[in-house]
Order: C-alpha cells, then structure tokens, then sequence
C-alpha cells in the first residue's frame, strides 16, 4: 500500500508511567494540579539556561522510571528531543541517564513522534521498555529561534509563548488499567508557504488537519472523546476547525475539540495566542491529560502534536515554514 | 491543500490589530521618552558648563544609561510590548538591543560571547547608518563640486 | 467628552501660536542711542521670541533664542541676523549666538552688573564655550 500512513498496534503498547516538570511562570496553569514537578528557578539552579535545560529532562526522565518502579538499567531505549540546536540538552541529559538512547527531532511534535516510534519498537517485541518524550525551555528556544530575551521588541497577538517543561513516559506491553496505543498516524510535511515565524499557529494548522483527515478516513466509525492538537493556539485552532468546518471532515469533532496551546496558560492575554514549544504538548497530554485517561474518565483520545520545521536561518533566507502533525490515537478500557 | 485559497483564510481569521491604539501607545511611549530626554539636557545645560549643542553626548550616555538599567530589570521589555516603535527607534531602544544582546550571551565567555555577540541585532543600524552617511556626504560634495548649493 | 478635546485641542493650538513681543534686556556700558538702534532691528523680526546684548567698548555679544517652529532653520536666522547687526553697527565686533545655554549665561552677566575686568572675563569665556564642539 503507497504511503500507509496509519498503523493499527495489535499488541496495545501502554504507557505505564509518566512524569511531567515545569518552571516557574507555568505555576499560572490551570493543569498545574497534574504536574509532579513544579521549579522556581527556570534555570533549575544550573550555570545557564542550556545547563539548565538539559537538568529538567535528567530529572523528569528519572521520575518517570521511579514512577514506574523501575530502574535506569531496565530502561531499552530512551527516545527524547527538544528545540535546541543539535538537540544538545538531551543529549547531556542523555549522557546522565546512561540509557542505550536515540535523539529525535519533529520540532514541537517530538513528543508524539517518539511515542510512535517506542510503538512500533514495543510492537515488534523486540524491546521491553522505551523512555520517550520532550522538553523545552522558554529561555534556550528564545535564543536559538528569536530575540535576546530582554530585546523590546513588541509581540504581535499570534505570537506563542515557549513551555519550559518536560513530559516523559514509559511505553510497555499491555497493562490493564493503563491507557494504551491503539492507533497512530505518521504525519508528512504540509507547507502553505506562510513564512510569519511570529504566527507559527497558522502555518501548522493545515498540517494538523491533513493528518486528522488521513487517520479518520482510516479509522472510520471510531468515536473520540475529543481530539487535541499540541501547540495551535488559540488563533491555529480558530484555523483548523475553519479547515474540518469547510471540508466537512466528520464535523461532530468541530465541538470536541481542544488545543494544549490555547488551554496551558489559561486565558492570559500576556501570552497572546498561547504555549508552544515541545513540552507544551508533552506536559499537558503525560501530565493531566493521562491521569483523566488512568481514571477512565475519558475512553478515546486522539492527540495530534504539531510541529514547525523552520530554522533561524531558513526563515532568514526567505524560506517557508513547513510543517508536520503525528496522531496517536490513546484508549482506555 | 492550495496554498493561495488557505492563506487567503489565514488573512480572514487573522486577529485584527487595533492600529489606531497601537499608533497612539507608540506616540505616547516615544514622546515621554523624548521629553526625559530634553528634561536630562536641561539638567545638563542648568548645572553644568554644557551648551545646547555640547549637552546632547552626556544626554545620550544617560539616557543609555537609564536603558541599561531597565532592561536589566526586565522593565524594557514590557515597555517594548506597550508602546512598539515609541520605545524601539529613540536612542534607548539601541541601547535595549545591544544590552540585551550582550547579557544573553555572557554564558559564552566575554570575548566570542558578549564581545562577538552584542551587536548582533543594533549591528545593521550601525553599518547602514555609516553607509547611508558616507553616501549622503558623497551627494553633497558633487552637488557643491558642480555648485548647485554650499556648504 | 469629545466636546471636551476638541475644544482644548483648539485651545492649545491657538496658544503655542501667541505671537509674544521681543523681550530685550541689556547692559550697557554707556550709549542710550546703540540700544535702541539694536532695540528697533530686534523688534523688526518675526521668528526671534527673546533676545538679550552686551555692550563692551567695541564688542557686541547677542544671543537671541527662535521662536519653536522655526528651530529648523535656527542657523540660517542667526546667520542673516548676525549680517543685520554688523551692518547697523560696522565698527564693532559682534558675536551673535542662539544656543540656549548662552542666552542664559549672558542673562547671568546683565544680572551682574559687574565692573569692567570682570565683564571682559566673563564674554571671554562666554565666547570660548560657545565655540566648544563637544
């Protein structure tokens, strides 16, 4: 079959545990009951903010496994990425963790990509237990994509704020009572040719809808709870369900339909459209998210994480933004 | 997807700018800035053996001064976010610029960190302004070469 | 509340256009009739609001301060200013400045009234700081 997109996972993989930590300013989420770790210091005491980045995931990254009741040395594979350049933080954080590990990079949507990677790894029976996740750090993402952090430069109303926050989980064989992975929908680079990096929401929206399309027309008849996107905003997902609405693409989703971005901080108008970043999308789907999953309050979720694959320099040249979508469809029984 | 028709609803769904608001906030913020800024050359000027024409350097190091300490405090910024240009093109939104360049990058040393980095966003202003200078300064002397006008 | 701006906008406007006399002082060494030579061409310009001279011997310092919305070509009305005065008074060495730190001190001067050496120290310096460059 040309381009399968959607894997259905036999073995349902569950996620048997996950940790989630955050900085300061995200004290001011209305899903901060969820978070394990809440840092005053958005440096978490390290030198610099790089140091520092890299100390979240460590940490976060052992919670999971303790969570777990495991050890590091039980742990097969440790799939992780950020927004930095080289993926550095992880990489130290990696070196910490001492586990066999294997960087990924889907921008914002690394959380979802590397579950599906773990899946399929899970799926093939080859491994026993994969540490996956991503983190971000309002400060180091700053400074690799945009302005000094102090630079007075005024942000218009679509621009998003960056998470500093990490949300790690274990993937195992099926457990009851723990939610599993049903379904997932890799997602393929869609550019509209926006080329506004202070409108991120707008250039993903129509990646996000393209991968929803995709796994609906592979999972018809399936019902969801709601779908949730990683990090739209509120003016992205103003944008994607204008997208389901004129396409009329199962349009009951167009009212269960909720965005990780719009909802982290609330309705502050200082973050202006909302969170990004990749620990946007993994604190709110491992942190509050799976615990409402854990107490069966919710029976199928599809989480569609968003990235945009821009850099610095891209954009600098002229280019556009593209962008991607991974879906993992998470049930409960 | 077509690109064209989707960024044509992109423009639609856009949030609107308050233009008129943000023209009055810039206007405000600049021209409160401008006034300390002839307040301090007054002081200058009253207290000290400064003239009109020779006051305007301590005024432009103090108002850099009063930049740098405001961006240190992560003040800056939230004016920056309020007032736009009002706050970005006098002379403190340079010095909010390099300033906050050079503290972002300390992490790196003092040399390729702060030295290599601190005019990495005022750095256009400063080449572009020598260069239109020189070709400004160019104009006029053919112009008073061929004798259109004097000095 | 729009009544309100708009009328306090006119006002405003009407009264940063007020036409103000020329307001001279001076100290004068002795002559009653240089000074109201130099009053007369003082009077005769529209854009100077203020203006102040010192009459030392052979020596005319006058600083003029330019109305504001003709501070844009403040170096062309003092320079056609300073030609004006050398031609009523060709005999003496006129310093013409529009620098407001200068109109000030010469105010300083006239209020002084001191004796002759320190009136001639005092335009010296005068002279020298309006000539500094930074």
């Amino acid at each position: 079959m040309k381009n399968a997109r959607t894997y259905q996972f036999a073995s349902k993989p569950s996620i048997v545990s996950t940790a989630v930590a955050v900085g300061p300013l995200e004290k001011q989420s209305p899903f901060l009951p969820h978070f394990d770790l809440v840092y005053d210091d958005e440096r978490f005491g390290q030198e610099t903010n790089e140091k520092g980045h890299a100390y979240l995931i460590e940490e976060t990254c052992k919670l999971a496994i303790m969570k777990g009741g495991f050890q590091t040395t039980d742990i097969d594979l440790l799939l992780a990425g950020d927004l930095v350049n080289q993926i550095t933080p992880t990489n130290f954080a990696a070196r910490e963790l001492a586990t066999p590990f294997m960087g990924m990079f889907s921008a914002c949507a690394t959380s979802i990509s590397t579950l599906i990677t773990a899946s399929f790894f899970l799926e093939s029976n080859l491994m026993e237990r994969v540490l996956f996740g991503s983190a971000s750090q309002h400060n180091s993402v700053e400074k690799q994509f945009r302005y000094p952090i102090e630079y007075g430069a005024q942000k218009p109303p679509t621009g998003q704020w960056t998470v500093t926050g990490g949300g790690f989980g274990i993937l195992s064989h099926f457990q009851r009572d723990k939610p599993y992975v049903h379904s997932a929908t890799i997602g393929k680079v869609v550019d509209c040719e926006l080329k506004d990096p202070l409108d991120m929401g707008s250039a993903m929206a129509p990646a996000a809808f393209d991968t929803i399309q995709y796994h609906l027309s592979q999972n018809k008849g399936t019902s969801y709870d709601f779908v949730m996107t990683g990090d739209l905003g509120k003016n992205g997902s103003a944008l994607l369900q204008e997208l389901i609405r004129t396409s009329g693409v199962s349009s009951y989703l167009v009212d269960q339909y909720r965005d990780a971005g719009a909802e982290f901080y609330g309705n502050n108008d200082k973050f202006l459209s909302g969170a990004s970043g990749a620990g946007c999308s993994a604190t709110v789907y491992f942190g509050p998210i799976y615990a409402e999953l854990l107490k069966k309050q919710w029976k199928k979720i599809l989480f569609v994480a968003t990235g945009a694959l821009l850099s610095p320099l891209s954009f600098q040249q002229g280019e556009s933004i593209p962008c991607i979508a991974h879906a993992v469809e998470l049930s409960m029984d | 997807m077509d690109a064209k028709a989707y960024q044509q609803t992109v423009e639609q769904l856009a949030p609107k700018r308050p233009v008129l608001r943000n023209c009055l906030a810039a206007f405000l913020t600049g021209g409160i800035i401008c006034g300390i800024g002839q307040i301090i050359s007054f002081i200058f000027m009253y207290f000290f053996p400064f003239t009109e024409r020779t006051s305007s350097n301590p005024t432009v190091a103090t108002m850099v001064f009063i930049a740098m300490v405001l961006t240190g405090l992560g003040i800056y910024k939230k004016i920056g976010q309020f007032g736009g240009a009002g706050s970005a093109v006098p002379v403190t939104g340079f010095g909010n610029a390099v300033i906050s360049a050079a503290i972002e990058h300390k992490s790196e040393g003092f040399i390729l960190g702060v030295g290599g980095n601190m005019f990495k966003l005022a750095g256009s202003v400063i080449v572009y302004g020598v260069f239109s200078a020189f070709v400004v300064a160019l104009i006029k002397t053919i112009l008073v070469q061929v004798g259109v006008i004097n000095w | 509340m729009k009544k309100f701006w708009s009328i306090s906008c006119v006002l405003l406007l009407i009264g940063g256009c007020s036409a103000r006399p020329q307001v001279t002082s001076y100290h004068v060494e002795d002559n009653q009739q240089e000074i109201e030579k130099l009053e007369t061409v003082m009077a005769n310009q529209e854009k100077i609001s203020e203006g102040s001279a010192v009459f030392f011997n052979d020596e005319l310092v006058v600083t003029i301060q330019v109305k504001p919305l003709s501070k844009f070509s403040k170096e062309k009305i003092t320079k056609s200013f300073k030609k004006e005065v050398e031609s009523i008074f060709p005999d003496h060495k006129v310093f013409v400045s529009s620098d407001l730190k200068i109109s000030w001190e010469l105010n300083k001067i006239i209020e002084d009234q001191a004796d002759k050496k320190k009136v001639k120290k005092e335009l010296d310096e005068l002279q020298a700081l309006a000539k500094e460059e930074t």
